[in-house]
């Protein structure tokens, strides 16, 4: 359930930075400007923490993976 | 497997979004109080606005309320609902981290457009609600996705039975949705462009902005912040609320009503009478259901009155609800028309809108943080609990200084503006009116100014409880559980 939520989180992001990226390249005023480039940079920093969460996530259930195997063994 | 050994479900529960959400009130907290100080001392001394068009009090106005209601209320509401509903539902949060990730970042990417636009001149020019059309988009996609977090876990919850503080908490989700979608229908010149115009002109245009921002007030300020009651306060006291079927007639009655109540905000305006005695009706009759929850928060305390004395935290809880009473009283006797006569268009409202703001939304919100900081970051207690009574007494003696001195120059300002002379002349002019008010200017300013010291005290309070610090004062069980 959380992969598939983070995977569809992380396409959903991905395109509101894209939409975000298109604004900011069109924009009349510095008000849409302003939005695009934060949306822009939000959806790249929210990509990179999801990425740094399914790898955190892995190596923390390979750990809990070892600690368990070694205590069977002991 | 013996039940021992079972999986724990508190450890499948969310609390690293909670933990940002709680950071989050605390720090824009600090901003909206640090912005209220400044713009009181803007009033009182006119030079403060530097000549600047970005540092003018008509900008940073709304900077401060949008930084007291949306980004510190608004912070301390996502993180009190999510802990609760995931521990009243005994379930962890619907959708899984990356979506509650979502909203978190979401909604602080919203303050800061908010506040950016504000600063820059760009406004729809809508009571709390100055944002323009792509903001406004921006925060509609937050809040869908945190109503279905919300929702989602209240479906997939392990307890038969939703609690009361839920039933407030899903009322304010659902209504300020509506609110926002409804108040904002607008039309952009340009999608590339941030000039927006609304879909409603002239009277109607008024009357759908006092529809949102009076029940702005009353989902976000009332129903969103007496979900934290039903929840921090009986936990607090350790008993039980004083009547479930009160908080339920409570509900309904507050739900039902507070929705007409908008209208009294446009007392003799173009809006036809009916409409505005409709409203005035509406909220005289929300005294009931209003002091129906303050009586249910204060009677809960039943057999534990003695903890007042001992525990700060409970002490800011309480005070919360007290303050909610008295300015639940004063609401509705404002909203009389010919009260409002007198007291509208002056500091009154201001004195009314802050003994709320202060007294109860962030009196609430002070005993929630101080309650879920220990209880986040699995310490035995708070740093220390003199700074919290410490924080208390100067926030009070704060709120104190600064209602006071609003209700005296707003009442002064109103008669002011109404007093004739024998011919029948206005007796003052406005720069009068405007010079008599400058010394409660100056006591609302030092009100302020002690209250955002209370509130750097919390921060040093929390950050060193945050760290695992217990004070040389705290009781030595407490030391020597720090220690191991």
């Amino acid at each position: 359930m959380n992969l598939v939520s983070t995977w569809l989180v992380g396409i959903l992001v991905a395109a509101l930075g894209l939409i975000g990226l298109f604004l900011a390249s069109r924009a009349l005023d510095q008000g849409v400007a302003l939005f695009g480039v934060l949306l822009f940079l939000f959806a790249v920093l929210f990509e990179f923490g999801l990425i740094r969460r399914v790898y955190d996530e892995r190596e923390k259930a390979e750990a809990e993976a070892a600690l368990s195997a070694g205590s069977r063994a002991a | 497997m013996t039940p021992s050994a079972k999986p724990r479900v508190a450890e499948a529960y969310n609390e690293e979004v909670v933990r940002k959400f709680t950071l989050a009130t605390v720090f824009w907290g600090v901003v909206a109080f640090a912005a209220g100080l400044f713009i009181a001392l803007q009033l009182a001394f006119p030079e403060l606005n530097l000549g600047l068009p970005w540092t003018s009090f008509g900008r940073l106005r709304p900077v401060h309320t949008s930084a007291a209601i949306f980004a510190f209320g608004g912070n301390a509401l996502f993180a009190t609902s999510l802990f609760v509903v995931q521990r009243t539902c005994r379930a962890p949060l619907f959708g899984g981290p990356a979506l509650a990730d979502f909203v978190f970042w979401g909604y602080q990417l919203f303050i800061v457009l908010a506040a950016s636009g504000y600063v820059l001149g760009i406004s729809e020019g809508r009571e709390y609600a100055e944002p323009e059309w792509y903001v406004d988009l921006w925060l509609t996609l937050v809040w869908v996705v945190y109503l279905a977090i919300f929702l989602g876990t209240i479906i997939k919850r392990r307890e038969p039975h939703i609690y009361v503080a839920n039933w407030f908490y899903l009322a304010f989700i659902v209504t300020v949705a509506v609110l926002h979608i409804g108040n904002n229908l607008s039309l952009p010149v340009s999608v590339f462009g941030a000039k927006s115009y609304s879909l409603f002109a002239g009277v109607q245009d008024a009357m759908l902005q006092w529809w949102y921002g009076h029940n702005a007030v009353g989902f976000f300020l009332t129903a969103g912040f007496l979900g934290i009651m039903y929840y921090f306060v009986p936990k607090r006291a350790e008993r039980p609320v004083y009547s479930y079927r009160l908080s339920i007639i409570h509900f309904w009655s507050l739900i039902f009503l507070y929705i007409w109540a908008g209208p009294h905000h446009l007392h003799y305006t173009a809006l036809p009478d009916w409409a505005q005695t409709l409203g005035m009706t509406f909220s005289v009759m929300l005294w009931m259901p209003s002091w129906g929850g303050m009586i249910n928060g204060v009677m809960t305390l039943s057999g534990a009155w003695d903890r007042l004395r001992t525990d700060p935290v409970l002490r800011f809880l309480v005070t919360s609800v007290g303050f909610y009473g008295m300015s639940t009283f004063e609401g509705p006797v404002m909203s009389i028309r010919a009260v409002n006569s007198l007291s509208h268009y002056t500091d009154w409202t201001i004195g009314h809108v802050h003994s709320g703001a202060l007294g109860w939304v962030a009196f609430v919100s002070f005993g929630a943080v101080y309650h879920l900081v220990p209880v986040l970051w699995r310490r035995t207690g708070l740093y220390s609990d003199r700074l919290v009574e410490v924080h208390f007494w100067t926030a009070t003696i704060g709120i104190v200084l600064y209602i006071t001195a609003m209700w005296i120059s707003g009442i002064m300002q109103g008669l002011m503006w109404r007093a004739y002379d024998e011919l029948g002349f206005l007796q003052y002019a406005f720069i009068e009116s405007v010079e008599a008010m400058h010394p409660y200017y100056v006591i609302r300013a030092a009100g302020g100014f002690l209250f955002l010291i209370g509130s750097l005290v919390m921060v040093y309070n929390l950050w060193k409880t945050i760290r695992g610090e217990v004070s040389a004062g705290a009781p030595a069980a407490r030391k020597f559980a720090a220690v191991r």
